[in-house]
């Protein structure tokens, strides 16, 4: 179960924070760009009650000496794109540690206002996508 | 995927083909809402995208994931056949990682995503990618907006060839 949504002051605004793609299913054809790039849905946070965007938070990682992008792409090679918290949070975004236990300790959280935590604005979304940049690269498609 | 692999799949068992009149045709069961005669090209199209995203294993974006809920796709799989428009290309399904499901289109200058989080629960939205406008609206049991953005993707593409040849 999901931590109740809450923004961690311990994450700092150049810190970054990471969301893995899957490259089989967060990837479509964009003809209008010309490109195969990245799906909106893959910046979506779950539905349900407290839901947010999963996340791996960078700081934790390499606080604990383990090499993020090693970690970010095991067991399961995935893509993944990052974006500072600052930036989330400029647009009324919160990021919090939400640690799995025995699976991900680094994993956090990103939520919507406190109105709509599982719910980005449009306003929030657009802030996501222009903010991306790759972590780590899925060759032949774009961010857009 | 083998035949028999798809024969046993998730989506096959929520909507078991039959072989008979070459449709699918929709289980039903106490918990089944949506009943689907999918004969549509663009249901023939998506059939394995929605078998392989209904059996997604568990954690397959790398975190808490789950496959998309039969009730999401059954839901898809309605509106996917109520939409068809032998015109265009069927959309790209996306799967989310709570069980839900998003249909994309990306052409002819728009973008046109359709988030459905459950049954009657959709947002969706369409982005013009001449003018910059955006509009996002929830659905709830009236979809009949959805089938005019398609049209007007659909007539922007005429535009658009028509512009082409005008060049040319």
């Amino acid at each position: 179960m999901s931590v109740e949504p809450y923004d961690e002051v311990g994450i700092a605004g150049p810190d970054l924070i990471i969301r893995r793609i899957d490259p089989e299913q967060h990837v479509v054809d964009d003809d209008n760009r010309n490109c195969r790039r990245i799906s909106t849905k893959a910046y979506s946070p779950s539905s349900g009650e407290n839901g947010g965007m999963s996340v791996d938070i960078e700081q934790l990682m390499i606080a604990d000496d383990v090499e993020p992008k090693a970690y970010v792409t095991s067991p399961k090679y995935v893509g993944s794109v990052a974006f500072t918290a600052q930036s989330l949070r400029d647009v009324g975004l919160r990021i919090g540690y939400d640690p799995i236990p025995n699976v991900n300790p680094y994993h956090g959280e990103v939520w919507g206002t406190e109105v709509k935590p599982s719910r980005f604005t449009g306003a929030q979304r657009n802030a996501i996508l222009s903010s991306a940049s790759w972590y780590v690269q899925i060759l032949g498609v774009e961010l857009v | 995927m083998s035949a028999a692999a798809q024969q046993n799949s998730a989506y096959q068992r929520y909507f078991p083909v039959d072989d008979r009149r070459g449709e699918v045709v929709p289980f039903t069961s106490a918990t089944s809402r949506v009943r689907v005669t999918a004969a549509s090209p663009w249901s023939k199209a998506l059939e394995s995208r929605l078998n392989a995203i209904t059996s997604l294993p568990k954690g397959w974006n790398g975190y808490r994931s789950v496959p998309v809920s039969f009730t999401c796709a059954a839901f898809a799989a309605q509106l996917i056949e109520r939409l068809y428009d032998a015109s265009v290309p069927p959309p790209a399904l996306v799967p989310g990682a709570d069980g839900t499901l998003q249909i994309e289109w990306h052409r002819n200058q728009y973008d046109i995503e359709v988030d459905i989080l459950e049954p009657y629960k959709v947002f969706a939205s369409r982005y013009d990618c001449v003018s910059g406008d955006f509009t996002e609206i929830a659905l709830s049991d009236d979809f009949t907006v959805l089938a005019e953005w398609l049209k007007d993707m659909k007539s922007a593409r005429a535009d658009l060839a028509t512009a082409g040849a005008a060049v040319v």
